[in-house]
């Protein structure tokens, strides 16, 4: 979880992330950044986001990011 | 047939919802596909058969996706890990060849009927030019209505099962109601299986409610399109037709006219198709958050023809810069270069998919390419001296969050984009050039004198206070929404005679001062040719 | 105490169709009052600048023998009051712009009631504006609603309103041009020679229309009149095709077609396409207009005994009217010829 929250913080200082919970209908992670998350969180946890898991729901928030990332790493 | 006809607001409209709310629950849906049919024959006739068609083919991809994953799932049970693993590798291959192999014939009708046309010429001319006789025929085939809507909500739909997000429909009228649900198959938005499917099924119980808030939204959406809309073009289309002798500043005012125009009349179509799905207890998507707030042209994009974007975002762009090659690209090229840029590589790859998508999605033209391609530089652009902004910023010590600097990033966002509007409404790229140019070697006076351009043609003080009350309405009303304050639900809540006084005055200005007869009529929704 | 909470749920009870009720009401109400005001105010205030149709409302009862009714192509290309002077013939031009066939039926029903023409004149470019199903369906709509509230046939009304003085909107209607729209501007047409020329088009003329036709020549064999399907000359609504299309559809139903087009009426009425037409051959000018007036008057001397009333002394204010138009014309002309260095 604080690996989730130290890769958002180096993506976008001055957001709470450990508050946030609606982090992309607010605009804090566009298409873009949620890009360069997957490419960070792909790296941290040696997993593969794959296209089925990048919607909104799994990165509304640090939690659910987190979240995802234990599901892939089970299904893996 | 368009929403602001007589005939459609008066007749069909009605009668639909008449038909939908006498029917049983369980039956509604098919009022939605008589009336749906009805819409397509009468508004393009045999060329339903090009519809019914890629429906056909949808409909099949679908089973087909839907038959592998079943077996999938039956055969896994009880494999070990290791062949669970290869047999799920083994269901995605087939699944992408299925799925590939039917985006492509799904694209290919697209392109036979929409670009078919522009590819061959192109071709002649490159023939011509190599001093090759031989030329290929051009083909005159009919665009069939809606046919760049529903070919992405098509495919949307076929990648999302693939994906496993979406089940398939197994009922084929059901699933052509989807792709051709009256209200959005003009002009979209373009819809989400999982978003609308679902709705368009299940029958809805009549709620007082919303349905007189669809009335409001058609209403609403009517004023945007016959009071303002319609009669901006006129003046439209005189400064983009006569612009060599104007003076500078008219055509400025006729590009921003423009932009108004097209606002007006997206948005108010968006208006008026919510407001006729909401009659039948539909909600459909956001496809405008007032984008003239947005700060960048990023947040434009994110704001304006919302489900455009975010089908390019889903289906083009994320697809491409998540690929296995490019993240390697970026793993390998941030050892050599600064990280920042390393990471911006797969996404200018993406981005300039996406962009020429949008560009060419608009049209088969080289204006329509270019104008996606602008701002496709712009968006690069501002990505790669996003660090150099940031700096010079910081060096001045101007705030980034303070005020005036919203202000300046909203008015640049303006700029950028009426000087994409002008790209696309100009006939032709040499004309755009030419009219860039006009603006800026024209002058203060131009072969027309100033007041003569501006109000000598058909357009009086009458229509330009008009259509500056107007805006000012749009503008109030978008910045008390960008504060939260719900506009209809402030006027459906104060009291009955303040609600009533707006209500009848709207109806009222809409059939006495709306430019609807003899040099009107013809104005066509402009989106409705995509 | 008890009757006031009775009321209240009664209200709450039947108080949502009552409410929707009386909005309607409310705004039938409303749209019927700018209708009105909507009809007073676009009646012509000046007689010479402006033509209205509708003031045919306010002529005598029965005095109008000839009625000839179509799209802004009517009013620009039939004089009245030429017919007048040649002939006697009490016509008048009933041209608004973009008139459909059911508009047409509608006013001519109207029309009927306080007139009994003998001759009713069809102008046919209008038969080709409609062409697809939706089109005619649409007109079909507005001409009924504008029917019950005619606020929607006044185009924009309301940018207009404000042209008006309050002392025009109460000034009484007459028109002495009795619908025709006088214009002197040339612009010539490109189109002259070849307009009439056979060649492949994607005109067709709608069954929708064909129906629409028919039934407004059983309104007039009803009231009397003989029906006249016409084309006036126009280099941009007229064509080899939709007069082969009409030419076809009158004999089928042995309706009169009477077509100015045709090389040996232009050629009869002298039509000279560079200084005939105002706007490069849709609508005809003064002169284009005498013209094919002219043309039309001896068409119906030859063809149709029409009465002559000049001599009769209850048509008195026409020969005044014509008095005033003429005065009008020959001013309007020596101001055009001072003009000229």
């Amino acid at each position: 979880m604080e690996t989730v929250i130290k890769i958002l913080s180096n993506l976008k200082p001055g957001v709470d992330f450990t508050t946030e919970k609606d982090l992309v209908n607010r605009q804090i992670l566009t298409s873009m950044e949620i890009m360069l998350l997957t490419g960070e969180l792909n790296d941290a946890f040696d997993i593969e986001i794959t296209l089925p898991y990048i919607i909104p729901e799994n990165f509304s928030s640090a939690e659910a990011i987190y979240d995802m990332v234990q599901r892939i790493e089970e299904d893996e | 047939m368009q929403y602001n006809d007589w005939f459609f607001v008066v007749i069909f409209l009605p009668a639909a919802a008449a038909l939908y709310y006498l029917l049983p629950l369980r039956l509604r849906w098919t009022a939605l596909l008589v009336f749906s049919t009805a819409f397509y024959l009468l508004s393009c006739g045999g060329r339903i058969l090009i519809l019914l068609a890629t429906t056909l083919l949808v409909y099949v991809t679908g089973l087909c996706l839907d038959k592998i994953q079943l077996s999938f799932q039956e055969q896994k049970k009880g494999l070990p890990k290791e062949e669970r693993k290869q047999l799920k590798k083994q269901t995605e291959k087939k699944k992408r060849h299925v799925l590939v192999f039917s985006c492509i014939l799904l694209f290919a009708i697209l392109f036979s009927v929409k670009y078919l046309n522009f590819f061959c010429g192109n071709l002649n001319i490159l023939l011509d030019r190599l001093q090759i006789a031989s030329q290929i025929p051009v083909f005159h085939l009919m665009m069939p209505l809606g046919v760049s809507f529903y070919t992405l909500s098509a495919a949307s739909y076929i990648i999302d099962i693939s994906r496993g997000t979406c089940q398939a429909q197994r009922n084929y009228l059901k699933l052509l109601l989807f792709l051709f649900f009256f209200p959005v198959i003009v002009e979209g938005p373009i819809s989400r299986y999982n978003q609308l499917g679902k709705q368009l099924e299940e029958g809805h119980a009549f709620c007082y409610e919303t349905f007189c808030e669809g009335l409001q939204l058609i209403l609403w959406g009517l004023l945007k399109k016959v009071l303002i809309a319609d009669r901006l073009s006129i003046y439209v289309r005189y400064v983009f037709g006569s612009f060599e002798k104007l003076p500078s500043p008219i055509i400025i005012l006729g590009v921003c006219c423009y932009t108004y125009q097209i606002y007006m009349e997206f948005s108010g179509c968006m208006d008026m198709v919510t407001g006729s799905a909401q009659l039948f207890g539909i909600r459909l998507e956001q496809n405008f958050r007032r984008p003239f707030f947005s700060r960048s042209v990023n947040e434009f994009w994110r704001r304006w023809h919302i489900t455009l974007g975010s089908w390019l975002r889903d289906y083009i762009f994320y697809p491409i810069s998540i690929s296995h090659p490019f993240q390697n690209l970026t793993k390998q090229t941030r050892k050599y270069m600064n990280p920042y840029y390393a990471s911006c590589l797969p996404m200018i790859a993406a981005l300039f998919a996406v962009w020429f998508g949008n560009g060419i999605w608009h049209g088969a033209e080289w204006k329509y390419i270019f104008y996606g391609l602008y701002y496709y530089m712009i968006v690069v652009l501002g990505m790669l001296f996003e660090p150099l902004f940031v700096k010079i910023t910081g060096v001045l010590s101007i705030s980034r969050e303070s005020r005036i600097y919203h202000g300046f990033q909203i008015l640049r966002t303006f700029c950028l984009v009426n000087l994409g509007m002008l790209i696309f409404r100009a006939d032709t790229l040499t004309k755009a050039k030419d009219m860039i140019f006009s603006i800026l070697h024209n002058g203060p006076a131009g072969e027309e004198p100033f007041m003569q351009a501006l109000l000598g043609h058909r357009i009086g003080i009458v229509e330009w206070s008009m259509f500056a009350a107007f805006l000012l309405l749009v503008i109030i009303i978008g910045i008390l929404q960008e504060k939260g304050i719900g506009i209809r639900k402030t006027i459906g809540g104060s009291p009955l005679p303040v609600r009533w006084c707006v209500y009848l005055a709207a109806v009222c200005i809409l059939a006495a001062a709306g430019a609807y007869g003899p040099g009107y009529g013809a104005v066509d929704f402009i989106y409705a040719q995509f | 105490m008890t009757q006031t909470t009775n009321k209240n749920t009664l209200l709450k009870k039947h108080g949502r169709p009552v409410k929707v009720l009386l909005f309607c009401l409310i705004l039938s109400m409303l749209l019927e009052t700018l209708s009105w005001l909507s009809l007073i105010t676009l009646q012509n205030p000046n007689p010479m600048a402006d033509t209205n149709a509708r003031a045919i409302f306010d002529e005598p009862k029965n005095t109008v023998d000839l009625v000839a009714i179509g799209n802004s192509n009517v009013r620009s290309g039939i004089i009245p009051m030429q017919l007048w002077k040649d002939y006697g013939i009490t016509g008048y031009a009933w041209g608004e712009p973009a008139v459909d066939p059911f508009d047409a039926e509608l006013y001519l029903k109207k029309i009927f009631k306080k007139q009994s023409p003998s001759v009713v004149i069809l102008e046919a470019s209008f038969f080709f504006r409609n062409t697809t199903l939706t089109e005619n369906l649409n007109s079909r709509v507005k001409s009924g609603l504008a029917s019950i509230c005619p606020l929607i046939s006044y185009h924009s009304t309301l940018t207009k309103l404000f042209k008006y003085s309050f002392r025009d909107l109460m000034q009484a209607t007459h028109s002495v041009t009795k619908g025709y729209f006088v214009n002197f501007k040339a612009k010539s047409s490109k189109k002259g020679k070849t307009y009439m020329k056979k060649s492949s088009s994607d005109d067709v003329l709608s069954p929708i229309v064909e129906k629409q036709v028919l039934k407004i020549e059983k309104l007039c064999k009803e009231n009397g009149a003989q029906l006249i399907i016409t084309a006036l000359p126009s280099t941009s609504d007229w064509g080899y095709k939709r007069h082969e299309l009409t030419e076809e559809f009158c004999s089928r139903n042995q309706l009169e077609f009477l077509d100015m087009n045709t090389s040996d009426a232009l050629e009869a009425m002298n039509m000279n396409w560079k200084n005939d037409t105002r706007d490069g051959g849709t609508h005809l000018n003064y002169y284009g207009a005498s013209l094919a007036t002219g043309y039309l008057g001896q068409y119906l001397a030859e063809n149709h005994s029409m009465t002559d009333f000049r001599r009769n002394a209850e048509y008195q204010q026409w020969e005044e009217d014509c008095q005033y138009f003429y005065n009008g014309i020959s001013q309007i002309e020596e101001g055009k010829e001072k003009q000229k260095p």
